[in-house]
């Protein structure tokens, strides 16, 4: 039919068709139609594809062309929003922001080997820039701006502005530096601002954030940095394909600056002619617990301290110290050493001398200066721990207050043991004394190390249990992370039977014996603290048995009023213990400050009665630490101090630092600072021995032995 | 409707140019006027400031073709089958003319210059190709090898002149306009079977030996990755852009656009739906893609019924120039289709297209009225 009706399209052309002797007479007009009809069924389809693109063009798909033509046709002007203000207890200001100049540049427009050239010009983190560079050319967000330079220099500035063409898609645009007005105070508990990273682009809490947001690094910079944070706001102008503003003769780069012409400087826009505006939304601010006058004290004593380390002939490089609300956890001061100025990250690391101050507080020498020693720092507790291994002898009927234990020089050994020599300090150190017969106080008083042997021993020969007395210690919260709103806290190290065995290296090491309980007893042995689990510790013998969480936010939002969050977090728990365990206890600490305690000597003639505790934990192979924790009585704002140095003995060192900040907060007056005549104490020259880190099961082999 | 009667008919007298008048086809009139209007309204939105004198540069081709086209209409399309080869030699003639005097802009030699006026007579050149090639194979047999390449000869000298101004777009456009006249001629299934072969594989050896430019390749291959080709690529998303963020409505007259902010490519010419759908939306482009359909359509209808051979191909001739321009155009504007830079008829700017879209009309006029003066006259008798 078809084959007919088309004339026989695949016949052999001119012989069967051949009608009246003429050509045209092969093909009938009325085959001629049917073919007309056939190419109007073309036509159909053609226009049935026509109408179903445009159909998925305008109706299916239309918001994504939406979307992308806005994009195309308007730029967004930055405004930039103002980081959060961070302050102190009394509103003193601790970190705010000033103008500065950032110098951004859109990826999509400049080669990269240009932008290194730029990141050189502006003394910029060259790796850092070509990082992002990279990672918005692989995630095809090109015309995102990266931050190149943060507060970039007016001469840099001029510079380049003068080569606009060199460097396409350059723009600086004015916006808000952070600023550290009190240097290097609390530099640990503030932390520092940077340019955001790749890596933290990439993370999820950073979602939405710009490709050149500037972002806490550490502190409660870095802990705080989704309330801190404030999201830019964007002017957004319509422009034609030659980026003039619409209305206006004026042009703008894909980033937003006025470009071109003799107006280098960039004027901005006028924003009448904004197509529309989103207002940024500031950062909020920030109140701390830390009082600004208390912590430039605590910073001084720390100092101080250090110095009379050195002189001691100890390294004296590196210490904490802090001081909290033992009934709700504030932190009131909290100091590192060493330490460095959050100022010096303002603006990446810029210049010759910036650099050489970066490369040495990096360096070996300069022993971690952006480590936060008070909550990341972990030593042995040392004998500040005797306090808790008494409770325990109390708490398990091993001792009642009134026990006594008689030193005479002999070795210690615990019960069933035919070997080893434990011995106090007053035999190790060559005093030539003895701590004779003394009772609970009398031993806390004068850091009887054989006392608290003891009281490990009968502990242990009580109980089946081998973990009993490490549990006892992790109620005070040792072994676990506080919670404080600080980054980078470790959580310490309680040794029990299973540490012992997961840790142990060789079978005798993996034994554990009442020797552990031994060492542990007198806070050496494996155990590590961080100074704020010891000083949260001691404020649960101050309050009663609250384990507080430690923190140093108070409250966001604009100070004096308006819409603000209190940050006050729950305390982590409670201890019980009753009131005989904790008066002895806290009568054996408050003995130590007085005549016949490790600490006269420090605390001699002060207006305080304190309670508080010496230790100098062995560090093995290194400088011995030193402590000192405890409360000034009877206060109607009571704080819980702790100084320690690394390197150093606790009463000498640590002690007075001590006092000098208890004396500052209760009485207001300064401390006689060094002013201490060196006695023999407990720390004086443990370094020289110890009893040393224990070998399973046996006696530690004691110098005096 | 056979082909001795309708001979016989020719013959009789003429009666008064009014009397022909009424049997003229009303609805290709009124998608003819209605795509005009369309064109010039569009003229007016997409010029913007200008937009005033852009719409009277169309509405004075408008006239200017209905000047030609009246008189054409109302004379016997006949006669012009005595003067093919005289028109022949003018087109031929024409686009020697442009080669060597013609004026250049974007690289290519396409316009002369006629004291004021700016022509390009390649327009002027395909509704004259289809002419002649009704004309021709009207009389001769198109399945017969020696007319197919004969008729292939005389439809390939001004499709290679056009070629070489370069202007590849409307070379093809001779190229469609050949098949389709050829296979409604009688031509073999395997006769165009075999010229498109080799049509493809000329082709596939010009791109290889660089007689097709970068460019044109570029721009032949850009709508399959617009992405990834730069310029044609742009023009490509763009179009689509401005298509596709029209949605349903349009973005409006007043309103800012990717076509009045200067980023749609040739957006009064050859991406002129581009720019009219984004402010017309869905709506508006449908009511013109049916005005195309009916113009077509209709053009096809009066095809069928035309008095004799020469009319059914000059009809489908002039349908198959419309039907090209239309789906190459809109389907380059919706990215299923190469960019090969060819207008839409009546829409996009150019008073020499319009012209001769115009013309084209005319000549589709006396068509119809001669058939159905015919079968009238037939009813009558």
């Amino acid at each position: 039919m078809i084959r007919n009706l088309l004339g026989n399209p695949f016949g052999t052309p001119g012989k069967k068709n051949r009608k009246g002797g003429r050509e045209s007479a092969a093909i009938t007009k009325a085959r001629m139609q049917v073919r007309v009809v056939i190419l109007g069924v073309l036509v159909a389809v053609i226009f049935a594809v026509l109408i179903s693109r445009l159909w998925y063009l305008q109706i299916l798909s239309s918001d994504d062309f939406t979307v992308s033509a806005e994009q195309t046709y308007t730029r967004e002007v930055k405004v930039p929003a103002q980081r959060g203000m961070i302050y102190d207890r009394d509103g003193e200001v601790l970190v705010d922001n000033v103008p500065g100049l950032n110098v951004t540049v859109v990826p999509s427009a400049i080669e990269r080997e240009k932008l290194g050239e730029l990141a050189g010009i502006l003394e910029a983190d060259e790796d850092r820039v070509l990082g992002l560079y990279d990672a918005a050319m692989e995630s095809g967000s090109l015309h995102s701006p990266i931050l190149v330079k943060e507060e970039a220099g007016r001469d840099a500035v001029t510079y380049v502005s003068e080569r606009t063409r060199e460097y396409p898609g350059l723009s600086i645009n004015d916006d808000y530096t952070r600023n550290y007005p009190v240097g290097e105070t609390a530099a640990h508990v503030l932390g520092y601002t940077g340019a955001i990273t790749e890596e933290e682009l990439a993370r999820e809490d950073y979602e939405g954030f710009d490709n050149d947001a500037i972002v806490g690094k550490s502190g409660v910079e870095l802990e705080y940095e989704s309330l801190l944070h404030g999201t830019p706001g964007a002017e957004v102008y319509n422009v034609d394909a030659q980026g003039r503003i619409v209305g206006e003769d004026q042009q703008l780069d894909a980033m937003g600056r006025v470009a071109g012409g003799e107006n280098e400087e960039g004027e901005p826009p006028d924003p009448e002619l904004a197509e529309r505006i989103e207002e940024p939304v500031p950062g909020r601010d920030l109140t701390l617990t830390v009082d600004l006058d208390l912590q430039q004290t605590v910073e001084e004593e720390l100092d101080e301290a250090l110095v009379r380390a050195r002189e001691e002939g100890y390294d004296g490089q590196a210490g904490a110290a802090l001081v909290m609300d033992p009934e709700d956890g504030e932190v009131l001061a909290m100091a590192s050493r060493p330490d460095f100025d959050p100022q010096l990250f303002v603006g990446g690391i810029t210049g010759a001398e910036e650099q050489e101050e970066y490369e040495y507080l990096t360096s070996e020498e300069a022993g971690s200066p952006f480590s936060n020693r008070a909550v990341s720092g972990t030593y042995p507790a040392a004998s500040t721990f005797k306090a808790f291994t008494g409770m325990a002898g109390l708490a398990f009927d091993a001792i009642d207050p009134s026990s006594t234990f008689t030193d005479t020089g002999e070795c210690w050994r615990p019960r069933g043991a035919t070997e080893g020599c434990w011995q106090s300090w007053r035999q190790f150190l060559d005093t030539g004394t003895n701590h004779g017969t003394q009772d609970y106080e009398d031993a806390l008083a004068d850091s009887n190390d054989k006392f608290f042997y003891e009281v490990a021993d009968l502990i242990w020969n009580g109980t089946s249990d081998p973990n009993l007395l490490p549990e006892f210690y992790e109620r005070f919260g040792f072994g676990q992370r506080t919670g404080v709103d600080l980054g980078s806290e470790e959580a310490g190290r309680v040794p029990d039977r299973e540490w012992q065995q997961e840790a142990g290296q060789t079978e005798e090491d993996r034994y554990w014996s009442v020797g552990r309980w031994v060492n542990l007893s007198i806070g050496q042995g494996d155990l590590l603290v961080t100074p704020l689990q010891l000083a949260r510790s001691y404020a649960a013998l101050e309050n009663g048995g609250t384990l507080v969480t430690p923190h140093v936010a108070r409250e966001a939002g604009a100070r004096g009023g308006g819409d603000t969050e209190d940050l006050t977090p729950e305390p982590a728990g409670s201890v019980e213990f009753t009131q005989q365990e904790i008066s002895s206890t806290v009568d054996g600490l408050r003995a130590v400050t007085e005549p016949g305690g490790t600490a006269v000597a420090a605390f001699e003639g002060s207006p305080l009665s304190v309670i508080g505790k010496t230790g100098t934990g062995e560090m093995g192979e290194r400088d011995p630490v030193g402590w000192f924790v405890g409360w000034a009585e009877a206060q109607e704002e009571p704080v819980v101090v702790l100084v320690m140095v690394e390197g150093a003995g606790g009463d000498q060192v640590a002690a007075p630092a001590v006092r000098g900040i208890l004396e500052a907060r209760h009485t207001g007056e300064e401390s006689p600072g060094s002013d201490v005549t060196p006695v023999p104490t407990e720390s004086a020259g443990r370094a020289a021995g110890a009893p040393a880190e224990d070998n399973a099961g046996e006696p530690p082999a004691a110098p005096a032995g | 409707m056979s082909l001795s009667r309708s001979q016989t008919r020719v013959a009789i007298p003429r009666e008064g140019a009014a009397s022909w008048l009424r049997f003229g086809d009303p609805v290709l009139l009124l998608a003819g006027l209605g795509l005009t209007a369309f064109g010039i309204f569009a003229m007016y939105v997409a010029g913007a400031d200008d937009g005033q004198s852009y719409a009277l540069d169309q509405l004075v081709g408008f006239v200017v073709g209905l000047a030609v086209a009246v008189p054409l209409a109302l004379v016997d399309y006949k006669y012009l089958k005595r003067y093919l080869w005289w028109i022949y030699a003018a087109a031929v003639a024409s686009l020697v003319f442009v080669l060597v005097f013609g004026a250049a802009a974007g690289g290519a030699q396409r316009w002369i210059f006629l004291g004021p006026i700016q022509v390009q007579p390649s327009e002027f050149v395909k509704t004259m190709m289809v002419i002649v090639l009704a004309g021709y194979v009207a009389d001769h047999y198109a399945g017969n090898s020696a007319t197919f390449l004969r008729s292939l000869a005389l439809i390939s000298l001004p499709a290679l002149l056009v070629f070489a101004q370069p202007d590849l777009g409307t070379a093809l456009v001779f190229g469609a306009v050949f098949l389709v006249v050829a296979f409604i001629g009688g031509a073999k299934l395997w006769q165009l079977g075999a010229l498109l072969a080799l049509g493809a594989a000329l082709s596939a050896l010009a791109v290889r030996l660089g007689i097709l430019a970068d460019y044109q390749v570029a721009r032949l291959t850009a709508f399959i990755s617009p992405e990834s080709s730069s310029d044609y690529g742009y023009q490509v998303v763009q179009s689509q852009n401005a298509i596709g963020s029209g949605g349903l409505t349009g973005k409006g007259l007043g309103e800012a656009t990717l076509g009045n902010l200067g980023f749609l490519p040739e957006d009064q010419t050859d991406f002129i739906f581009s720019n009219v759908a984004e402010r017309l939306g869905f709506v508006g482009s449908i009511i013109l893609l049916v005005l195309f359909f009916v113009l077509i359509w209709r053009i096809l209808h009066i095809s069928t019924m035309a008095r004799d051979r020469f009319g059914l191909l000059l009809a489908a001739g002039l349908g198959t120039i419309f039907l090209f321009h239309a789906s190459v155009n809109l389907g380059m504007a919706m990215g299923i289709m190469p960019v090969t830079g060819i207008p839409l008829p009546f829409i996009s700017y150019g008073r020499s297209s319009l012209v001769v879209s115009v013309i084209s009309l005319g000549i589709l006029q006396s068509i119809a009225m001669r058939s159905r003066a015919e079968s009238s006259r037939q009813l009558g008798a």
